[in-house]
């Protein structure tokens, strides 16, 4: 029984978010906001429960330990982003804010250079390239990275993209569009397939209920 | 020191400590990333409240049916939460998660294919340049070839042709023009990073 219930509770909130293939209507601003008080209360929830709630164990547990100890520097740092809400004590949150900061700079730093940069530069397709390939892809990548200059010369008081600058930059943008066409047509083909999957489930759901 | 000047400190200091210990020292990282999670934690936390704040005084104050709505929402997940952790519900979260979250993220995600249908025809309408031709011209392409390699309705000589051509499109082209924008936006995130890295931008201070 329960499953019916939460299959037509499921149903119901797929037609509204479908809707909105006719235009945007009250249905479909009443689906997304559930969708958004739900999710944002689901997460509250998940973060309280696997993050903040084991702090405040091993803090409960052994207050003068160590690592229980070490806990009062975020903490701290904690009590100071709430007082972001006191506009006459807002700045001392900057530095929470600052930390977060200064952490992820450096996370991002080095997880664009190992994690994206050295792979794509060193790495060979997974498919079998013949040299002549490779070479043309590596072009085509210089060529869609110089696409994206925006600096030339002063010509006729006017800036200007050089002749073989224009020349290299119309290639790359045209490898841009090629890519992004491309991308296009997977996204399309996941939202058919998701749509098609997500119908079927109802329809066989339905079948396994009546039977 | 000013109000400015030890955000800034910490910034670099606690950026640099990262970076040696993510280099180094892989204590030291465990430590700050910890730190840096719980924090990031409690400022999803707030986050989360203050949606709830500014959609309650919407409902008290400009009685808007859909804020109403998203604050019962919230309401009823953080009371189910409170309920499952007293053991008077079991699985009360988990349920709304599964008859609520689930169908509404999936059937958002499969409206995808209305959104983007109904793009690229204003697209073709709105804007005829070389470029969103050629966008088009691509993703049709594509679009038929895959439609052609899955059926054996159509003969081998009028499938494989397309095959080749969807080939040479993604080994070759799209292989540059992904590498070409994963390189990029590396670029622009260590840019970033190290003018954060050296105080040259000050987000925090604004």
């Amino acid at each position: 029984m329960s499953d019916l219930v939460g299959l037509l509770i499921g149903l119901i909130l797929t037609l509204f978010i479908y809707s909105y293939v006719v235009g945007d209507n009250p249905l479909y601003r009443l689906a997304v906001h559930i969708l958004v008080g739900v999710s944002a209360a689901y997460t509250a929830v998940v973060v309280i429960q696997q993050i903040i709630v084991p702090v405040a164990e091993q803090i409960r547990q052994n207050p003068t330990d160590r690592t229980s100890l070490m806990w009062g520097v975020p903490v701290f740092l904690a009590l100071l982003l709430l007082l972001k809400r006191l506009p006459s004590l807002a700045w001392l949150g900057n530095n929470t804010v600052a930390m977060l900061l200064g952490v992820g700079a450096a996370t991002a730093l080095l997880g664009a250079f190992t994690g994206t940069l050295w792979p794509q530069i060193t790495a060979v397709p997974g498919f079998n390239v013949s040299p002549f390939q490779g070479l043309l892809i590596a072009i085509l990548t210089i060529m869609t990275l110089l696409s994206f200059q925006f600096s030339g010369q002063i010509k006729n008081g006017q800036w200007q993209l050089s002749t073989w600058q224009q020349g290299i930059t119309q290639i790359g943008r045209a490898v841009l569009m090629i890519t992004f066409g491309a991308l296009f047509a997977a996204l399309l083909n996941t939202g058919l397939i998701l749509l098609g999957s997500r119908l079927s489930y109802y329809l066989n759901q339905f079948l396994q209920q009546l039977s | 020191m000013s109000k400015r000047k030890l955000p800034l400190a910490i910034a670099i200091a606690f950026g640099f400590l990262t970076l040696l210990g993510l280099l180094f020292m892989p204590d030291l990282s465990h430590l700050l990333l910890g730190w840096a999670g719980f924090l990031a934690a409690v400022a999803l936390l707030l986050g989360v409240l203050n949606l709830l704040a500014v959609h309650f005084g919407r409902l008290v104050n400009g009685r808007n049916v859909y804020s109403g709505v998203l604050v019962l929402s919230m309401v009823v997940v953080f009371g189910l939460a409170i309920t499952d952790a007293l053991s008077i519900t079991e699985n009360g979260v988990t349920t709304v998660f599964n008859w609520i979250q689930v169908p509404l993220e999936t059937a958002l995600a499969s409206l995808l294919a209305f959104f983007l249908l109904f793009a690229g025809f204003y697209m073709l309408k709105r804007q005829r340049s070389p470029g969103a031709i050629l966008f088009l011209l691509t993703a049709v392409l594509l679009l038929l070839s895959q439609a052609f390699t899955a059926t054996t309705l159509l003969p081998a000589n009028i499938r494989d042709p397309f095959q080749q051509v969807q080939t040479i499109i993604n080994n070759i082209i799209v292989t540059a023009g992904m590498r070409g924008l994963l390189i990029g936006i590396a670029l622009g995130a260590i840019t970033l990073s190290l003018r954060l890295l050296l105080g040259l931008d000050q987000p925090y201070n604004k």
